[in-house]
């Protein structure tokens, strides 16, 4: 009873595909060497990150804290242990209020989740951060993002595409239900948190100027609860990385205006 | 008077003795029968099943001959004056495989066998062997025997016409191969519903063989028959149709395989087929795709412009997205509508050159299975560090291997082994196809050329890797994936995935090219050092509960893609590491094992299913 499958029957599978694909196969290998020599290669594909101008907010829903837990929002320089300075932040319980107010606190909903907007702090020098909300009890969740000069330009994505675009309330961010799908929407996940933000310019209606953008760095948590970044200890000494941060800061204001766009004409001599 | 009474007497003795003899005559023969029978029974179900083995045997090694005499003949003497013995040894081989196998059905049939197979308990050996015979025969008959007719018309008919396919006969042929593809699937169901866990284990060991012969049996038919119903359309029967062809350099990885490079165009006109354009990647610099992918796929990759920027076309594994933006950017280039794409690379070059045997460069270097990856994805760029020196030494290999396969495909006896290369490359996803008409795009999804995400809720494992240095170091790059069930708890079955990723790029000795930093990273890197995008792609409906990267936790970023969620780690892989990333989910309980997508690149992915424990261990 061990019936063995017969090659004709592969081969009849294979037929009429082959017709199609072996003669492509052998010619698209001519077409490679008969290309011209001059090729381009644009900059390689990149992790989706927030940028946000200081003095610009932050929207977020976050899960996974306790019910009804105090979470208090910081936005936290990589490559330093000094938090950022200080920022306007909405009370934000469940949501739903303008940003305001010095403490940036906000409560979790009985499920859990906590959301509301966060204010940069418009003197916040340009740099890679971490956008972190931190439980009283449950730990942190934290986010890439990168703040540029005042009034920076992010580039084309998150232009009013969001979830809470034409928003009633003009503040909430509506990062209702299920962020992802949206253009412009960045979501990270780690130890039973998942946290989902967008940013938006100093001065401006929610939603109207959501940014993200590529970033040169990652490193995803800086904080005592989650790791450093994905660059591994062995690439550099301690020392080098203090000087990288403080370096990064810089690095990051001309990555940062490297535009998709641009990138698409970047030329590199390849073959 | 005294004999009357002693008859009298005596009688009554006699006839209750004689009663009672031949009462318990009728006991023993009752008893005899009784047990007699079943012994008979048991003894002619033993006899008659080793003769349904010994047929049984027969047919599979009559099919055997039938595979070797295909694999081998035709190209182990390299004439085709051998063509005919070998049409006609096949057919002998066909006929014999199915007479065998209707004997051993025929030696599993009658009172003993069903009166047996009926028996609770003991019958279950019976009825699984009752079966199997009856699955051979069915098989054979209807599945095998058309099968091995259609293809030898087809390849009459194909032969008669130079190499090239003929249309009408495989319309022909498709209600034949609908038949034969619907029996495979009744024969694997009715295999299914056979006792698998009998108290003969010998039994029971030989149903699961059929079964795992079975699941390869039924979707290769399934295949060829799909192939009868969309090929006469895709090759042109009624109208000419134009494809996009891209050469993937799997050297720098992408979500479908590897960078698109190279491209050409395919034209097909009633079964014809020419290129009538050659590009690569430069050509389509500012070609912008007018396609819209929808919010989720704008929200996971838009901030990369794939539809404005070729060379990040390909970022998602799921194929029809780059096969859109390819021939939508194609129109956007010439003005000319494109009806699909394929997509390729140089391991599955290899595959087909170890069916078509080694080509040969004009200074005799030969290429063949084992070097054309290494030829065309590392030695190449040390070789030749002049761009048009080595354009010129791939032009040579190009020229080579096209002439060896088209030679090979276009010569009717030794096209089978070809074909069957072909088929292992298309299976395995090397080869990739879509189409932009929707009814020949509904059977290309469905099989793994096809590249598409699944769209059920099955449990499912994806590892994805992106180059995101602009090297072209993944040529070196190691990827190994467990997947790992735990236990149930009320949220669901929890995962462990854990992915290493190892960058094996010697620490010196590498030509620039293949090493620059086109990322330009603020951190200090070393020749050899690569980074990666590393998504996983989960079942749909999991939840990431925690993430770590070397032992470490770690945040990663979260997307979806057709409803699965997508955890992605920008990663530094320095040369001679290996990183190693957990994550921890939570699932949909289920007892199905993972489907895998297998990203093909230059080393394959080693990857672990670890079975399923109870729920609550």
């Amino acid at each position: 009873m061990m019936i063995k499958s017969s090659p004709w029957r592969a081969a009849l599978a294979a037929t009429a595909a082959t017709f199609v694909a072996v003669v492509p196969l052998a010619t698209a290998q001519a077409a490679y060497a008969d290309a011209p020599t001059s090729v381009y290669q644009p900059y390689p594909p990149e992790l989706s990150t927030a940028t946000v101008p200081a003095g610009g907010v932050i929207y977020f829903v976050a899960e996974g804290f306790e019910p009804r837990e105090v979470v208090t929002a910081a936005l936290v320089p990589q490559f330093s242990t000094a938090l950022s300075g200080s920022s306007r932040s909405g009370d934000g319980e469940g949501g739903g209020d303008k940003c305001k107010g010095r403490d940036a606190t906000y409560r979790a909903n009985a499920m859990g989740t906590v959301s509301g907007c966060f204010q940069v702090p418009k003197k916040t020098p340009p740099g890679p951060y971490l956008f972190t909300l931190t439980g009283e009890e449950s730990g942190s969740v934290s986010a890439p993002l990168t703040v540029t000069a005042k009034n920076g330009a992010g580039n084309e994505y998150g232009n009013g595409h969001g979830p809470w675009e034409g928003s009633a309330d003009g503040a909430s961010p509506a990062l209702e239900g299920d962020a992802e799908g949206w253009p412009g929407t960045v979501k990270v996940a780690g130890h039973g948190k998942t946290l989902a933000l967008r940013t938006g310019a100093a001065g401006e209606q929610p939603g109207s100027v959501g940014t993200t953008s590529q970033q040169a760095l990652v490193g995803y948590d800086a904080t005592s609860h989650v790791s450093g970044g994905t660059v591994p200890a062995g690439t550099g000494s301690g020392t080098n990385w203090a000087l990288v941060g403080g370096a990064a800061g810089l690095a990051a204001i001309a990555v940062k205006a490297v535009t998709v766009v641009r990138r698409r004409h970047t030329r590199t001599e390849q073959g | 008077m005294r004999m009357p009474h002693l008859r009298k007497s005596t009688e009554p003795y006699n006839a209750d003795s004689l009663v009672r003899w031949v009462r318990h005559r009728r006991a023993r023969l009752l008893v005899a029968v009784l047990t007699g029978l079943p012994l008979a029974g048991a003894g002619w179900i033993a006899v008659t099943g080793l003769l349904a083995h010994d047929e049984l045997l027969a047919s599979q090694r009559a099919l055997n001959s039938l595979r070797q005499q295909i694999a081998a003949g035709p190209l182990a003497d390299g004439s085709t004056a051998s063509a005919v013995p070998v049409k006609q040894k096949t057919d002998a081989a066909v006929r014999a495989a199915a007479a065998h196998a209707a004997r051993a059905h025929g030696l599993t049939t009658g009172p003993a066998w069903y009166s047996a197979a009926h028996v609770p308990v003991l019958g279950g050996p019976v009825r699984t062997v009752r079966g199997a015979a009856e699955a051979a025969e069915r098989l054979t008959r209807e599945v095998i025997s058309p099968l091995a007719d259609i293809a030898t018309r087809l390849t009459a008919d194909t032969a008669k016409d130079g190499g090239h396919l003929s249309l009408p006969a495989l319309r022909r042929a498709a209600p034949a191969l609908d038949q034969a593809s619907r029996s495979a699937s009744d024969v694997r169901r009715e295999v299914d519903e056979l006792p698998s866990d009998t108290w003969l284990p010998a039994v029971d060991r030989a149903r699961a063989q059929l079964a795992r012969k079975l699941d390869r049996i039924v979707p290769a038919t399934g295949d060829a028959a799909a192939a009868t119903r969309v090929l006469p359309s895709m090759l042109g029967e009624r109208s000419p149709r134009r494809y996009v062809v891209v050469f993937e350099n799997t050297a720098e990885a992408r979500g479908t395989g590897g960078l698109p490079g190279a491209f050409a165009v395919l034209r097909a006109d009633r079964g014809r087929l020419a290129f009538e354009y050659f590009g690569n990647d430069t050509e389509m610099a500012d070609a912008v795709a007018a396609v819209d992918l929808g919010d989720e796929y704008a929200a996971s990759h838009g901030h990369n412009a794939p539809t404005s920027t070729w060379v990040n076309s390909n970022l998602s594994p799921h194929f029809p997205y780059a096969a859109r933006i390819w021939t939508a950017a194609w129109e956007d280039h010439t003005g000319q509508k494109a009806d699909g794409a394929f997509a390729l690379d140089p391991s599955a070059l290899a595959g087909l050159l170890t069916a078509s045997g080694p080509a040969r460069l004009p200074d005799g270097t030969a290429v063949t299975a084992a070097n054309v990856v290494d030829l065309t994805e590392r030695s190449s760029y040390a070789a030749y560090p002049d761009t048009r020196e080595r354009k010129a030494f791939f032009l040579n290999v190009a020229r080579a291997v096209a002439a060896r396969l088209l030679g090979v495909a276009n010569d009717p006896p030794r096209q089978p082994a070809l074909f069957a290369a072909l088929n292992g490359q298309l299976r395995s996803g090397r080869v990739k196809m879509w189409s932009a008409h929707p009814s020949e795009q509904r059977e290309i999804r469905r099989r793994p050329f096809g590249g598409t995400l699944p769209d059920t809720a099955d449990p499912f494992a994806g590892l994805v890797v992106n180059n995101a240095a602009g090297t072209k170091l993944d040529y070196y790059l190691d990827r190994r994936l467990e997947w790992a069930p735990g236990r149930c708890v009320a949220a669901g079955r929890e995962v462990t995935v854990t992915v290493d990723l190892t960058n094996r790029a010697p620490a010196s000795g590498l030509p620039l090219y293949v090493t620059q930093r086109v990322d330009a990273p603020s951190y200090r890197t070393r020749p050899g050092d690569n980074r990666l995008l590393v998504s996983y792609y989960a079942s749909k409906g999991a939840r990431l509960a925690k993430a770590a990267l070397d032992g470490r936790p770690v945040m990663v970023n979260q997307a979806a893609e057709h409803s699965h969620p997508v955890y992605t780690l920008d990663l530094e892989l320095p040369a001679g590491s290996t990183r190693s990333l957990e994550l921890r989910l939570l699932e949909r309980p289920s007892s199905r094992p993972p489907s895998l997508l297998r990203q093909p690149m230059v080393r394959p992915l080693r990857a672990t299913v670890r079975p399923y424990p109870e729920c609550g261990d």
